[in-house]
Formats: C-alpha cells, structure tokens, sequence
C-alpha cells in the first residue's frame, strides 16, 4: 500500500513558507519554480519579439532606413538566441517542472534546491546577453553579438566585445540548462509513484526524459565550442584560425553537433504535449503510445548522427553528403510515425474546439509545413539553391514558432486552469488562436516565396522585386508581434480570477495531475498514489 | 510503518538521488573536457 512508499514531505507539509521577495528567491518548490521559468520566459518573449519587429520595420522597404547594419545583424542573433534559450527551453522547462512531478506521484522534484539554482542562473545570462546594447548607448563598445545565433568563426573570432558577453551568457544558459536536465532525469528514474512503470509514464514525461538526456549530452559540446571561441579570442590558441593551422568549419561542425540535437530538445517537449491534448479533447485514448515512445528514442538518437545538413554547401566529400542527406531523411520517418499517432488519436473522435484544442490542431498542421520544408533543404541539390535563403528562415520558424511555440502555447492553456484554479477567458483565447494563426502565416508564407526568388538571410537590404512581399511579411510580423499581448492579458486574467477549475478542467482529461485539486496543494502528493 | 523507517527511506531516497545527479554531471564534465583536450592538437 501506499505507506510502504517514500513520501519526502509528510511530515512538514503545512510549514509556512516565507512570502514576498524571499519566497522566490529562495523557493525550492516545483511549482513555484515553474511559475518562474514561465513569467521568464514570457517576458523574454516579448524582449526578443521587439528586437525582430525593429528588423521587420528596416526590412518593410528596399534600401536603409532606421539603422546601421551592425545593429541589424545584432538584432538578429540576440533575437534567435533569446527566444531559443531565453524563451522556448525555458518554457518547457516551466512546464517539465510544473508537470513531471504531478504526472508521475511525486511530491516535488528530486533536487529542489538545485532546481533553485537552474532557474536563479537564467536572469543574469539573459541580462549579459543584452547588456552591450546598453554599454553602447554610454559608448562602451559596439554593441551586442552580431554574428547570428550560429556564432561562426572566423567573424565571432574577430567580433567586438558582444561576443565575449554571449560567450559568458551562453556558458551559464547551458549549465542552467544540464542542472535542469540532471534534476529532471533523476526525478524520472528515483522519484516514481509504486506501480508507474516507465511504459506507463505520461508521454510529456517521456519526451522530457529524452530531452534531458540531449541536452547533458549535447550542451557541453556547445560549451567546449565557445570556450575554445574564447581562448583564441584572448589567449592565442588557434582553433579555429587557418592561419595558425586550425580549421574555421570545425566550429561549424562543434556548432551544429549541438545544434540539430537542440533543435529537437526544443521541440520534443512540445510533441510530449500533444497526445494529452488531443486526446483530452477527441475524448478518445491516446493511439499509440509505445510507438510514440519509440518514436521519441529513435528521433533522440538519430539527431546526433545528421549535423552537417546545415552546411552542405560549405564544400564536404560527396560521400559525405550523401551520407547526411540520407540520414537527415530518415528522420522524417519516425517523425511520421507520431504525425500519424496524433492524427489516429483524433480520427473519429467526438471533438470540440476549445483554445488549446485549436492550438494543437494548428501545431499539427503548421509544424506539419516546417518538416516537408525541411525534406526540401535536405536534399543537397536543392539545398545548394536554398541555403542562406530567406526560404531556410520560414522553414525553421514553421518549426520553431508554430511548432515550438504555438505547441507551447496549447499546452499552457491546456494546463492553465490546473496551475491557477481559475478558467482562463474562453472567447480571448480563440481570439487570440486566430491572431496569431493567421498573421503567423501571413508572416512567413511570403518569406518561402522571397528564398526561392533568392532573396538572401541576414541582409538589411535587398532588391527591388521582393518589396511587396516583404511588406506583407512585415505587416504580418506586426499583427503577430501585437496578437501576443492579448496572450499576455489572458494569462494575467487568469491568475487574478475568473470561473473555479474543477479539479478534472476537462470533460475528457485523463493523468494523476486532474486528481489534484485546482489549484493542486504546495506539495504535490504527499502521499504517493498507487498505480494500477 | 513506523516513522523512524520511513526516515531511512527518505534518507536512501535522498541519498540515491544525490548519486545519481553526480554520475550525470560528471559524464556531463566529462565530454567538455575530453572535447577540447581532444581537439587541442588539431
Ligand atoms: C523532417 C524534419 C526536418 C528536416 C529534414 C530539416 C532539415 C533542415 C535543413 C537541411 C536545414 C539547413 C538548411 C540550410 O541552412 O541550407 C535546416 C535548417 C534549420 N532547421 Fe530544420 N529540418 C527539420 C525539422 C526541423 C525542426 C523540427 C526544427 C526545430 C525545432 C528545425 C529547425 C531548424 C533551424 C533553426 C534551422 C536554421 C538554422 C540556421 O541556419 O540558423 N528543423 N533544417
Ligand atoms: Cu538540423
């Protein structure tokens, strides 16, 4: 019975714990660490969303109107490195913390007080991030990185100071993120309610655990990648300097080792979501859990064997290509395996579409575009064509924005009422669905055609014949950039009231959490339930 | 079950956690530092 099992809190579980400022600085509570990750996250979402709509302003019209170029390409890199590391891991991050120790029995994570630590190291890396735009303005250096969020050498070797500043903050986002990895692992395998078996775990819980897994593999690469950046910066290695018999594309190599992988660790979290929500609202059983879960493994380990598709044209044996590109194909099979388990989920299903719903459903079709666009740059032929286009640009935000952070999006909504015992505003959230659906689109479809008239990435200028496209793709970006504080003011309703959550939200929500109360208790079981 | 068992256990608990996070970290340290003492010569 369920007294044979550990329970860590049983005998504390009503302590007053301190309130105002020190409650967040010192919690070791997974809640009130998620909530954290998540106003972060949404804060920085919006930090790297008003750096883009400063790119898409100079890019409405040919020719340079509002900025320097350098400042431009700044734009751009804080921008990818924002929303990557500042704004989409840390928001699944929320979740994982939030999430994992409901969905499995446990009442807290493993090692909460290094879970303190994982999120405190976040605001000061975002803040160096940023900080040479601020230096600038006082005349102290030129201003933050501006080699893109790929960091390349030989130009991140010969960049101004921002590059040391995203070293540094690069340095600390990663150990933020493998403490959170390791936290995350070990509440999986130790913290387990007596009868879930790992076969039983919740989908979100599985596809957190492969993440984790990637990332304590994948992130100290990108840090030996920076470092190395660092020492010839300052210290007179020549890594990546031909010059003194180093090589530039090793870090392109060490580069995107990490990169690919990550591009997963952003997005299989997002895939763990899914299943709940569709099943929840098709109010049919999740089709095909193991094949999800295998799924899951497969895309976890091929997504270290693929990098270099991102630099075919960098010039590489014809072997090689091949070899990338094959196995870069690959990938998209077990991917299809869980397009077709969500769709199976919801086949017949008795559906209604509420907000997360309408999320999930877009997420489904929209990431759907992102990975066929993907199929296309894989293929070395065409990928000599595309490359550096602005059609690389809309694939990766079809994955990243609609895949990644739409996903998100139907998850907190999804979760929302559990979190903070209120509904949220049913008729803004479908507003708010079909804003950004469709300004999202509006937005990036004109970006496919621009690269694959050859209009370049990364330029703050371009020919004539691409400004009616971009003008659209601006005005799309702007409507998108807006949509996004109805989010802001849906969430803040939300949490201040609004009509009572039942414990179970939804009609057709199954898993431990909707046992809980909503709002669930501080300690989420303190006794450990029992699995059947 | 007595209270003082269910302290061993959480202790056991604990104490599995803590060497399970280390195993991680260091595999973790391990990959960075073999990394860059690996490609120093390159
Ligand atoms: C079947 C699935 C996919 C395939 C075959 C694929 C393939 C590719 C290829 C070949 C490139 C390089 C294009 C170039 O630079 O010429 C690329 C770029 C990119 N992809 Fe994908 N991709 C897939 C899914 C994804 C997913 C799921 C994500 C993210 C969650 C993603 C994010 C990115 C990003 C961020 C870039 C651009 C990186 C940069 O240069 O800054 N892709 N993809
Ligand atoms: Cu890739």
């Amino acid at each position: 019975m369920t007294t044979a099992t550990v329970s860590t809190h049983d005998d504390h579980h009503d302590h007053g714990h301190p309130s105002g400022i020190k409650r967040w600085l010192f919690t070791t509570n997974h809640k009130d660490i998620g909530t954290m990750y998540m106003i972060f996250a949404l804060i920085m979402f919006l930090v790297g969303g008003m750096m883009i709509m400063g790119v898409r302003a100079e890019l409405f019209q040919p020719g340079m109107q509002l900025m320097k170029p350098e400042f431009f390409n700044q734009l751009i890199g804080v921008h990818a490195l924002i929303m990557i590391f500042a704004a989409l891991m840390p928001v699944a991050t929320g979740m994982a913390n939030w999430l994992i120790p409901m969905m499995i029995g446990a009442p807290d994570m493993a090692l909460p007080r290094l879970n303190n630590w994982s999120f405190w190291l976040l605001p000061p890396a975002a803040t160096l991030l940023v900080m040479p735009f601020i230096l600038a303005l006082f005349g102290v250096g030129t201003g933050a990185v501006a080699t893109g969020w790929t960091l390349y050498a030989p130009l991140s070797v010969q960049g101004g100071m921002g590059v040391d500043f995203a070293i540094f903050s690069i340095h600390l986002l990663g150990i933020s993120s493998i403490l959170a990895s390791i936290n995350v692992v070990v509440t999986i395998l130790n913290m387990r309610a007596p009868g879930m078996t790992m076969m039983k775990m919740p989908l979100f819980v599985w596809a957190w655990l492969i993440t984790a897994f990637l990332l304590i593999a994948t992130i100290p690469v990108l840090a030996g990648a920076v470092t190395m950046l660092l020492t010839d910066r300052h210290f007179d290695t020549h890594f990546f300097d031909a010059a003194g018999g180093g090589d530039p594309i090793l870090f392109q190599h060490l580069f995107w080792f990490f990169g690919h992988p990550e591009v997963y660790i952003l997005l299989l979290p997002i895939w763990g979501f899914m299943p709940h929500i569709l099943s929840a609202f098709a109010r049919k059983p999740i089709y095909g859990h193991k094949a999800q879960v295998y799924s899951f493994w497969a895309i976890g380990i091929m997504s270290v064997i693929v990098w270099a598709h991102h630099f075919f044209t960098v010039g590489m044996p014809i072997p090689a290509l091949l070899y990338f590109m094959y196995s870069t194909m690959a990938i998209s099979l077990p991917l299809a395996v869980l397009f077709f388990c969500w769709i199976a989920t919801i086949w017949r299903g008795s559906m209604t579409f509420e907000t997360p719903m309408l999320f999930a459903l877009g997420f489904v079709i929209l990431f759907g575009i992102g990975g066929l666009t993907g199929l296309v740059l894989a293929d070395v032929a065409a990928d000599a064509q595309y490359h550096h286009s602005y059609f690389v640009v809309a694939h990766f935000h079809y994955t990243l924005f609609a895949g990644g952070i739409m996903g998100a999006m139907a998850g907190v909504y999804f979760w929302l009422p559990k979190f903070t015992g209120h509904m949220y505003d049913e008729k803004l959230g479908k507003t708010h669905f079909w804003l950004t659906a469709i300004s999202f689109n509006l937005t990036f479809i004109p970006q496919f055609f621009l690269g694959l008239a050859g209009m370049p990435r990364r330029i703050p200028d371009y020919a004539l014949q691409f400004t009616e496209f971009n003008m659209i793709s601006s005005l799309g970006a702007f409507a998108l950039g807006l949509s996004q504080l109805l989010f802001v003011y849906i969430i803040i309703k939300c949490a201040r009231g609004g009509e009572k959550a039942s414990d179970r939200v939804w009609e057709g929500a199954k898993g431990l959490e909707f046992t809980l109360p909503s709002p669930p208790p501080y300690h989420s079981f303190t006794t450990q339930p029992v699995v059947k | 079950m007595n209270n003082e068992n269910q302290n061993d256990e959480k202790l056991r608990q604990q104490q599995a956690n803590t060497r399970l996070a280390w195993v991680l970290g260091v595999v973790s340290a391990a990959v960075f530092v073999f990394m860059i003492y690996y490609l120093r010569a390159k």
